[in-house]
């Protein structure tokens, strides 16, 4: 059983699910308190152990039965009655005298499927499992698998052996007995197989991949990964964004020291005939940032929009306020879509329900008068305002007085374009005209870039 | 000690706190393995009450620190007395004159003072904050960390290291190791994502709201004089209500304030009126109450 849990947290690690030694220790002391007998406590005892995280708890559920099937239910195999199973172990030996006997024959008669469990392994082994990672394959490994135990055999088998039994006198409902355990059983089997191999797939099919192959992939532009890489990314924008947030956190604690304040500490002590018992301390209070974030959503641009709403409302809380916009030739406010914890859902609704047509050509000479005649009353002076667009006009007003207006009222606009310089102002690029106005503006095609951008802005 | 499961929830009953299977497995390992508890959940589905009734449950003394922005180890842990010891001063001036009369130099008077030191850095003039109290506690305690997502980080990281080994070092006074190592169950709202070293040292358990049936062994266990048939309503309209988007979900907290209310205003059964009136007793948004108004019809049907 201890195996079976080490297994199951490291299942759990591979989707994601951060459980440490220490946490997986505490699950198996947990397990030997609880004991086995009870399996709804049992189940409570290892999620309440492993995972800390409510949007982990789907991942708990979904992998549990997988690898627990067994206790959930008694597995739905066949077993013998208690007088007919010592009988036909003895007959068994007899039987097994002198020949070479299937061992799986004995353990399908009697079914007892909690020791199928490393028969399987073993016949998994023989035909490889590293090439699973589709639900599509496991109907197919599974009839490979279960074919592995050499079915022929083992009928020939149970037949000689009912054969021996008919002639030692056994009756003749006893032997239709066996029979039909064998057959229950045999169906069982092959449920366990697909059980076991469902096992497999969910573990090769979601695993987080390795920091090396992440720091690879984050220096790669973002246009050029593939479905399953983004998909990757989409998880390591999770773990950038929770790092650059402890930096954060760290650097408001460092703010905390300051120097005496006197007139605070005069105040204070008053009460003391003015010796100074206890000193009050200058703070410094650190103002958090709002931003408003104006996703160019054209194609071209699409997936940096993509990741940095992502990464900006997973560090939401570090700043003031955060709301984001979507464009291409109109502007939609998409602030609301992550109100829910969910902020990849959050990501799917804003580029597809914001009423936005994306492959409209991008104008954002029109887009930055609409966001002056809506928003501007909402930016303020410690407003940052993020553009995020490749600037490629098609030839459009480029609205420059609207531009400017935005930038007199904010802190600041920043201007991140997933083009690298070489491309700007050439063909409809009017990146240059828009530069005069940019606090900054940086290349932004990479989730490195998109961190650099992110932690120079609030660092 | 519990020394079963099914006793957790038979005690906790007795308390009068219905609960279910995962919440006493988390409550029963806590106890056996030692092990801190963070329980998270919506507002007002008894978090702080699990902490109380465990207490109560397992005769331990019940400590509370409720956290709040800006908490800090003067307010959680201890604190010295300033103000008496100055007044002590002020009595003792005779006392120490005489203690330095005969003193050749500054240097000898700091000195003689200084040996005096300890009288005045005693445990006479310290007072003991919710965490030392749950350390020094003569009866074994249950100290229940209240909305810890309230705090700052850095209070989060001292919390760490008290319960990582119960014991506290106060410089002028030494080590102070817990007599009895206190239970511990920490709540949040989730206002902000607890640090990961926290969350790695706590059993975890999600409180949610509760199932039909579950509630309404709560509500007539909680709301006495209740009519069978005004409670499941009661229970019903809630669960309808949850399954609203609004703002403010209610709670196990407001089903038994409304209930409470509804037997007080001599109900037997709701209609759709008494809903409308009694609305503000569940809901404590404007909007909510609009949204639910709307939805008044399909909210009563078949309950009402």
């Amino acid at each position: 059983m201890e195996e079976r849990v080490v297994e199951f947290v490291n299942a759990l690690r591979g989707r994601g699910v951060s459980v440490s030694t220490a946490e997986s220790i505490d699950a198996l002391g947990a397990i030997a308190v609880v004991g086995l007998e009870d399996p709804e406590a049992f189940k409570a005892a290892l999620k309440t152990a492993t995972v800390k995280r409510r949007r982990d708890v789907h991942v708990f559920e979904e992998l549990f039965p997988l690898y627990f099937y067994g206790l959930e239910s008694a597995g739905g195999t066949d077993s013998l009655e208690d007088g007919l199973q010592a009988r036909l172990e003895e007959a068994m030996r007899a039987f097994g005298r002198g020949r070479e006997l299937n061992p799986m024959l004995q353990l399908v008669l009697t079914g007892r499927g909690g020791e199928w469990e490393s028969f399987i392994r073993m016949a998994a082994g023989e035909v490889g499992t590293a090439q699973l990672a589709t639900r599509m394959q496991v109907g197919m490994y599974t009839r490979r698998i279960f074919d592995a135990f050499d079915w022929e055999e083992l009928e020939r088998q149970l037949d000689e052996l009912l054969e021996r039994l008919r002639d030692e006198g056994w009756a003749e409902e006893e032997l239709l007995r066996l029979e039909e355990a064998f057959r229950a059983n045999r169906d069982a089997l092959r449920k366990q197989v697909r059980r076991y191999v469902e096992r497999e797939q969910a573990r090769n099919a979601e695993r987080v991949p390795g920091a090396e192959r992440m720091e690879r992939l984050m220096g790669r532009p973002l246009s050029g990964l593939d479905e399953y890489e983004l998909q990757q990314m989409r998880k390591a924008v999770d773990i950038l964004a929770r790092k650059l947030r402890n930096r954060i956190n760290l650097r408001e604690k460092r703010m905390k020291r300051g120097k005496v304040d006197i007139k605070a500490t005069l105040r204070r002590n008053m009460q003391h005939g003015g010796v100074p018992f206890e000193l009050r301390l200058k703070r410094k209070r650190m103002e958090k940032a709002e931003l408003m974030v104006l996703c160019d959503i054209s194609s071209s641009v699409a997936r940096v929009s993509q990741f940095m709403l992502q990464f900006v409302y997973t560090i939401q809380d570090c700043l003031a306020k955060v709301r984001s916009f979507v464009f291409v030739d109109d502007l939609g406010e998409v602030t609301e879509f992550f109100r829910d914890e969910d902020i990849p859902k959050g990501v799917r609704r804003a580029l597809s329900e914001a009423g936005i047509a994306y492959n409209a050509r991008s104008d954002f000479g029109e887009v930055f008068r609409l966001f002056c005649e809506r928003y501007l009353q909402d930016v303020g002076y410690r407003t940052y305002i993020l553009v995020i667009g490749d600037a490629r006009n098609n030839y459009n007003d480029p609205g420059l007085r609207h531009l400017e207006r935005i930038r007199d009222r904010a802190k600041g606009i920043i201007w991140l374009n997933p083009e690298t310089r070489p491309f700007w102002d050439t063909g409809d690029s009017v990146m240059g005209e828009y530069l005069p106005y940019c606090r900054e503006a940086r290349v932004c095609r990479t989730l490195k870039d998109l961190e650099d951008a992110i932690g120079s802005l609030l660092l | 000690m519990f020394t079963a499961i099914d006793e957790v929830r038979e005690r906790l009953a007795e308390q009068r706190y219905i609960c279910s299977k995962e919440i006493a497995t988390a409550v029963f390992l806590a106890e056996k393995l030692g092990k801190p508890i963070l329980v998270e959940g919506p507002a007002g589905v008894g978090k702080t009450d699990l902490g109380k009734v465990t207490a109560a449950a397992l005769d331990r003394e019940f400590i509370r620190l409720q956290c709040y922005e800006g908490l800090d180890e003067a307010k959680s842990l201890y604190e010295w007395e300033y103000s008496k010891q100055l007044l002590y001063t002020q009595i003792l001036k005779d006392v120490l004159a005489e203690e330095l009369a005969g003193a050749r130099s500054l240097a000898e008077a700091v000195e003689r003072v200084a040996r005096q030191d300890e009288v005045f850095f005693s445990r006479k003039f310290i007072v003991p904050r919710p965490l030392l109290r749950a350390i020094t506690s003569e009866k074994p305690a249950l100290l229940l960390i209240d909305e810890v997502d309230k705090s700052d980080p850095e209070f989060e990281a001292f919390l760490l290291e008290i319960l990582s080994d119960f014991q506290v070092s106060i410089p002028e006074l030494g080590t102070i190791s817990a007599r009895h190592q206190p239970m511990v169950v920490l709540t949040s709202n989730n206002a902000r994502e607890l640090s990961d070293a926290l969350k790695r040292r706590c059993l975890h358990l999600y409180i949610d709201f509760p199932e039909r049936e579950q509630e309404l062994e709560i509500v007539r266990l909680k709301v006495p004089g209740i009519g069978e048939r005004l409670a499941s309503q009661v229970v019903e309209v809630v669960q309808r209500l949850r399954k609203l988007d609004i703002k403010k979900t209610p709670g196990i907290s407001e089903t038994l304030d409304w209930a409470r209310a509804l037997v007080v205003l001599n109900a037997d059964s709701l209609d759709q009126d008494l809903i409308r009136d009694t609305l503000n007793i569940l809901l404590k948004y404007e909007k909510d109450i609009k949204k639910a108004k709307e939805n008044l019809r399909q909210l009563a049907s078949g309950a009402a």
